[in-house]
């Protein structure tokens, strides 16, 4: 009341004038807070209808695309594997698994029987354990084939279902078999490119999902592993390599090593079926080393095409002797040793040049380290250590030094194609794209070694790999395996690695056959001139065509460009394979 | 608020009303319909994949000789069938103009 007596004692006396003025100014005030709030609305709904415009008709495209996401979410999770023109080499089928919930399963004994009648190689007494188990999940069967899951749907059991699951599938079967690899029953890579690739493959590194490209050619793979099948048919060899290399960029177009398996029904337990000759095997190579024994020596100068040795005594080192497999008498110049494949002269050439230059300069051809190539499975070279002078005479002729075939057909292509070698790879290379590689030998004693390598097949050890049409060149090699009583001499690792064509080398091509027999045909020699090279030569044959190499006329002036060693090459003298 | 300003209004929230349920009654079955196409879409790309895996086990290079062996008269092309045209003889006699 206070208040009214000030307003009253301010305003004159009449107080219904002073009244008047107070009501009117709460009116004011009044009408001043509603258009306040009233704003304030305005402005709320006219942000709500901006945002609403914004919505549903600015930002339209904001909405996730239901089938995109569906479709990334289903779709078949480990990547394909293809070969070099986008043949498929592996890739993920639907399949469905078959599992059971004990606890809702009515009948275990009835289940069991029905089931087992449906299901080959599942037992009754297996289903029946699994069925009465308290667990609430257990796999009866996985990866069932669709007729097999209309047959259990048909029986109408209660408690067992089907998941819905990927099994990985290799459509060409064996083809492939070691270097592609195989997966477990969860999809995990377990050996080969599979292994190798395994976090790529399932996807777990970000990137484009597209298929991992391989550098062979699923032609090539066939052919050489049809050849390859033959060949061990036909000498009974415990086992055969092949590896086919592109000189020009050291990508591998075909490796096969026999006996091969069946990746779609891999055994788990492993074997020597599984093992990978190619990358995992170390072998002396005998014969095909002197390839990098006469490179050497002609690089390093410590020979020309000219020189020679005699090479009609054996030598004795230590208590070794080191004999020619056919002694010659006399005097043999460079293309003549390496045509004949004389040990006695390898040695020779070998000491010429000197220990350490010799393991310098095979270390440089990739041939004392593990191959650098993209497969779980390769092996350490086997190197003599110390590096006795008994030793560089060995490794001369290939004994004393155990490499795959991978590293030996790479080192051959850097040897014929211009002398810089290049680390293989399986994986196709984009054009273009940079090679990391080094010089290993001069462009000229690259020209030098395909001429005498050419000149092994017209004359020497490698006859029997020859092809009308095509220049090929090449080295045999046969080495005696080690037994636990030293060299044995029935025991042989017989190959040949040819260069072809041999004046513009595009692929090396290496064969191997673990201990083969002679038999008629071979007049019971089981050497490389007699087993792998002609082997070796069938492959070329078949090869040349797909690849489109021209064919030439082998005895016209084209192919007589060999004259730089023909010179050398004395006609008339025994040869022997 | 009052007279036409009300009738307005009221034609108004009646015309959003009506809008609005016509467009709910046309993006029902649009909905429908681009779950089925979705579905058939991933149906269709699992089918192509299955007969891609097909397809290539169909052509396995085994399998091709072995049915090229059985049913065709012909054999894999040997070096010597290549040739190129310059490697043709001239024609011994010129050719008569007609």
């Amino acid at each position: 009341m206070r208040k009214v007596d000030e307003v009253a004692a301010r305003e004159p006396a009449d107080g219904r004038v002073g009244f008047a003025a107070a009501a009117d100014r709460a009116l004011k005030t009044g009408r001043n807070r509603l258009v306040l709030a009233g704003a304030l609305f305005a402005l709320a709904y006219l942000v709500i209808g901006v945002r609403l415009v914004d919505v549903m008709l600015v930002k339209e495209g904001i909405e996730p695309r239901f089938a995109r996401v569906v479709v990334g979410n289903a779709l078949l999770g480990r990547r394909d594997v293809v070969d070099r023109n986008g043949v498929l080499l592996a890739t993920n089928l639907p399949t469905a698994s078959l599992y059971a919930d004990p606890r809702k399963v009515f009948d275990a004994e009835v289940a069991a029987t029905k089931l087992a009648r449906v299901l080959p190689g599942v037992s009754r007494a297996e289903l029946l354990s699994k069925l009465n188990s308290e667990r609430g999940f257990v796999w009866i069967k996985r990866n069932l084939t669709p007729r097999r899951q209309v047959a259990i749907n048909r029986l109408g059991l209660p408690g067992v279902a089907f998941q819905r699951e990927e099994r990985r599938v290799y459509p060409l079967g064996a083809l492939f078999a070691h270097v592609v690899g195989f997966v477990d029953i969860d999809n995990r890579g377990l050996s080969g490119v599979e292994r190798e690739f395994d976090d790529e493959l399932r996807g777990l590194l970000r990137g484009p999902r597209e298929p991992l490209r391989l550098s062979l050619d699923t032609r090539f793979q066939h052919v050489l592993r049809d050849e390859l099948m033959r060949g061990m048919t036909e000498f009974a060899a415990a086992g055969a390599a092949g590896v086919v290399i592109d000189v020009a960029n050291g990508e591998v177009l075909a490796m096969v090593s026999l006996p091969d398996f069946g990746p779609n029904r891999p055994d788990a337990r492993g074997g020597t079926a599984q093992f990978n000759r190619v990358t995992l095997g170390a072998y002396e190579m005998g014969s095909t080393f002197k390839v990098f024994t006469t490179a050497m020596a002609l690089d390093t100068g410590a020979v020309t095409l000219r020189d020679g040795y005699d090479v009609s005594e054996p030598i004795h080192v230590a208590r070794f002797v080191i004999r020619d497999y056919k002694p010659e008498k006399g005097w043999l110049t460079v293309p003549e040793i390496f045509a004949r494949s004389s040990n006695i002269g390898a040695a020779k050439m070998a000491l010429a040049v000197g220990a350490e230059a010799q393991r310098e300069f095979l270390a440089r051809l990739g041939l004392l380290r593990a191959a650098n190539i993209e497969l779980p499975e390769v092996v350490t070279p086997i190197v003599p250590l110390p590096w006795r002078k008994i030793n560089t005479m060995t490794i001369a002729y290939g004994h004393g030094v155990a490499v795959s075939p991978l590293q030996l057909a790479a080192a051959t292509a850097a040897v014929v194609g211009g002398g810089v070698f290049q680390p293989p790879t399986i994986l196709k290379r984009a054009p273009g794209e940079p090679i990391l590689g080094w010089r290993a030998i001069s462009p000229r004693t690259s020209r030098q070694m395909r001429e005498l390598l050419r000149l092994a097949v017209v004359h020497g050890t490698g006859k029997k790999a020859s092809v009308p049409g095509y220049l090929v060149g090449g080295k045999t090699g046969t080495a005696e395996k080690v037994g636990p009583e030293g060299y044995r001499q029935k025991a042989l690792v017989s190959s040949f690695v040819a260069v072809f064509p041999s004046d513009a080398p595009r692929y090396v091509v290496f064969v191997m056959f673990d201990e083969p027999r002679g038999n008629e045909a071979t007049f019971n020699y089981a050497t490389g001139g007699w087993t792998a090279a002609p082997v070796a030569g069938r492959i070329i044959a078949r090869l040349g065509p797909i690849a489109g190499i021209a064919p030439v006329d082998e005895s016209g002036g084209e192919a007589k460009r060999g004259s730089l060693v023909e010179v050398a090459y004395r006609e008339g003298l025994g040869v022997a394979f | 608020m009052s007279g036409p300003s009300a009738a307005l209004w009221a034609v108004l929230i009646g015309a959003m009303a009506f809008g609005l349920f016509q467009i709910k009654l046309a993006v029902q079955p649009a909905e429908r319909e681009f779950a089925r196409l979705s579905r058939e879409l991933l149906a269709s790309e699992e089918t192509l994949h299955v007969l891609r895996a097909e397809w290539s086990y169909l052509n396995k290079p085994e399998r091709l000789a072995e049915l090229a062996g059985r049913h065709l008269a012909l054999a894999p092309m040997a070096p010597q069938q290549i040739g190129g045209i310059a490697a043709l003889p001239m024609r011994a006699s010129p050719i008569d103009a007609p």
